[in-house]
């Protein structure tokens, strides 16, 4: 097992108003994530899917230590990474790696391409000088940027929005990863081109065994890219499963919902509906009992008093639903 | 015929010279009726649209071409009648609500307002309709005195709708309208906009660069690239059989979450700068089909069977 996720929670405190401040003590709390599990094996693409606002990006971020959690574990390699000192989770990052969603914000300028992919070569001494160089124009090849020498030298203002995700990714790349967190590497991306993204990034897993952390609100694109798949509600976790199973036989109603609200590209077949009211709430007054009750059209008795928990209901098959219980 | 639009060209007066944004531009549109335009970036659709309108912004120009509402040319309006069309007969919605809303104004005031300045209606007439609306996008009439920071990013659109309609226009423009917002809140918007076709008989124009999306809701879809319309045909004809090989390429391109087994193309390339388009077919250089001609000369908009390819494979 590669990394191991357990019960992590990320709580960000509320800014108060002066007012606020003077009639009360007490602190409310964003609750990004909000105790989550789940593991993922070597070279395995695992996504994390969820609508804005439930916790995705933010867990993404905890992962790699970007930003630290409020508590839980986050086992990486056999190691809690939580718990490192600053230097060790320095040589920590070389194995864990991440990629952005905007190509034009996540590349420096000023930075010709070569350099910028050269950079944690250099940060992790891992290699200098012509060993470097010739490291990167392997990987500047490897990701589809040829010929690899004029790349090398060229500025990210010269490159479309596909090429510098490559770039973007052979940076990630170059120190060989273990792990490579992808928050929506292709939703920027035109239609036209996400395709040979994605398949850039399996093509790489092939040859270096690395695993993905894959967050998208793209239920299509997970679907063509994931071995496993976990659906994310207002900072929980509320089905994981093999992708072929989540899709033929989800079981949480949200996830039911989501599928149902994809659009298919085949006209005049506008599929049987589970039609949910309202939108995701905020993550500040999250609804007791279930978290999901107020919009779910087969609410009853418990859901609105007991939080129901990830329960296995086939291997592999997980469920936080009273209906399966 | 509601909409005609025949010959359209559209072109931005840059530094860096011109920019043929969209060029040769013809189709029609009937009244409930969804057309979507779909296209990637730079493909001229958001363009199109402004232009509908005739609201190209400096240093784009409306250079040839006519845009027939009812009969009458908008082109050849002046400021003060176009006035008059927009909103009452042409609305538009765009995709960041929160750009169109005004943040210190409470909703249903913002309704009330856009009624008011073109109907010759008392205000409680008008308040008593801005409820309605809300009602009728599916905002509780409760949410009236609220500010446009109190409500979701869904609603807001909603609200945007509701004001689109508040004039009764006869077609919507909507430009990316749920592009910012979640896959069940685009379900529940779409909805709503074919409901306002079925109910009301209202033409929407919906711009997207999402083609499973086009192909669920609208009738008729025009695929877009480099400034051209490369296709005009019924949803179902498209899905079936493409004709333009940009068209069909696309469609390869999208996943179908319906689908067991999958393979995805990519069409090799990006979209050229339109300062600087590719001669002859502006597809060529990515097209899988490209013959000889395609390098040297422009093809032609042919008609067939009642749909539109500009495309030399089907002769000149």
């Amino acid at each position: 097992m590669l990394l191991k996720v357990e019960n992590l929670k990320k709580y960000f405190p509320v800014a108060k108003t002066f007012i606020e401040r003077l009639l009360t003590r007490e602190e409310r709390y964003v609750r990004a994530v909000d105790g989550i599990s789940f593991h993922i094996e070597e070279g395995e693409v695992f996504s994390l899917v969820g609508e804005s606002g439930s916790g995705k990006t933010t867990t993404g971020k905890v992962v790699l230590r970007l930003i630290e959690p409020t508590s839980g574990r986050v086992i990486f390699q056999g190691r809690d990474i939580t718990s490192l000192g600053k230097k060790e989770l320095r040589l920590m990052r070389r194995h864990m790696q991440i990629i952005y969603q905007d190509p034009y914000a996540s590349l420096n300028p000023r930075m010709r391409v070569g350099e910028a992919i050269m950079d944690p070569l250099l940060i992790h001494k891992i290699a200098e000088g012509r060993e470097a160089k010739e490291m990167v124009l392997e990987m500047l090849e490897k990701v589809g940027l040829t010929p690899p020498e004029t790349f090398f030298n060229s500025y990210p203002a010269y490159l479309s929005g596909g090429q510098r995700q490559r770039v973007a990714i052979a940076r990630a790349m170059i120190t060989r990863p273990k792990l490579v967190v992808a928050d929506e590497p292709v939703s920027m991306i035109d239609v036209s081109l996400r395709a040979s993204i994605l398949d850039l990034m399996m093509d790489l897993r092939k040859e270096f065994g690395v695993a993905y952390l894959f967050i998208t609100h793209d239920l299509a694109v997970a679907k063509y890219i994931s071995d496993r798949i976990a659906i994310m509600y207002l900072g929980k976790i509320v089905e994981l499963g093999r992708t072929k199973v989540l899709f033929k036989n989800p079981l949480h109603p949200y996830t039911k919902a989501l599928l149902s609200a994809i659009p298919v590209p085949t006209p005049g077949k506008r599929k049987e509906r589970l039609r949910l009211k309202g939108e995701i709430p905020s993550a500040i007054d999250i609804p007791p009992g279930c978290r999901f009750h107020p919009r779910c059209p087969m609410s009853f008795e418990p859901c609105n008093k007991e939080e129901p928990e990830l329960m296995e209901v086939e291997p592999g098959h997980f469920v936080a639903c009273h209906l399966h219980t | 015929m509601l909409l005609e639009i025949e010959d359209l060209h559209v072109y931005y007066f840059t530094k860096r010279g011109v920019v043929r944004a969209v060029e040769g531009v013809s189709f029609e549109l009937d009244r409930a009726e969804i057309l979507g335009i779909v296209g990637e970036s730079g493909s001229g659709k958001s363009t199109l649209g402004l232009a509908i309108m005739n609201l190209v912004p400096s240093p784009g120009k409306i250079v040839r071409g006519s845009i027939r509402l009812d009969g009458k040319d908008l082109t050849k309006m002046s400021e003060k009648e176009l006035r008059d069309i927009r909103g009452k007969e042409i609305a538009m919605v765009f995709q960041d609500p929160m750009t169109s809303l005004d943040p210190l104004m409470r909703i249903g005031d913002q309704i009330v307002e856009t009624i008011l300045a073109h109907e010759d209606v008392s205000k409680e007439e008008a308040k008593r309709r801005a409820l309605e609306l809300l009602e009728e996008v599916g905002i509780s009439r409760d949410r009236f005195n609220d500010y446009p920071h109190q409500l979701s990013g869904g609603m807001r659109q909603r609200v945007m709708i509701a004001m689109a309609i508040s004039l009764n226009p006869k077609l919507i423009i909507a430009d990316e309208p749920t592009t910012a917002l979640d896959v069940i809140v685009q379900d529940q918007i779409m909805e709503l906009f074919s409901k306002l076709r079925d109910e009301f008989g209202v033409a929407v124009i919906l711009i997207s660069h999402d083609l499973a999306l086009e192909l669920e809701v609208s009738d008729k879809i025009g695929v877009m690239y480099a400034g051209w319309l490369m296709e005009l045909s019924k949803s179902e004809e498209l899905a079936k059989k493409p004709l333009n090989p940009y068209a069909r390429e696309l469609l390869k391109a999208i996943p179908n979450v319906e689908l067991e087994e999958q393979e995805l193309v990519s069409i090799p390339g990006s979209p050229p700068d339109l300062h600087d388009p590719p001669k002859g077919c502006r597809f060529h250089p990515r097209c899988p089909d490209a013959m000889p001609i395609c390098f040297k000369e422009e093809p032609p908009t042919k008609s067939i069977d009642g749909r539109l390819v500009k495309c030399w494979l089907y002769g000149g």
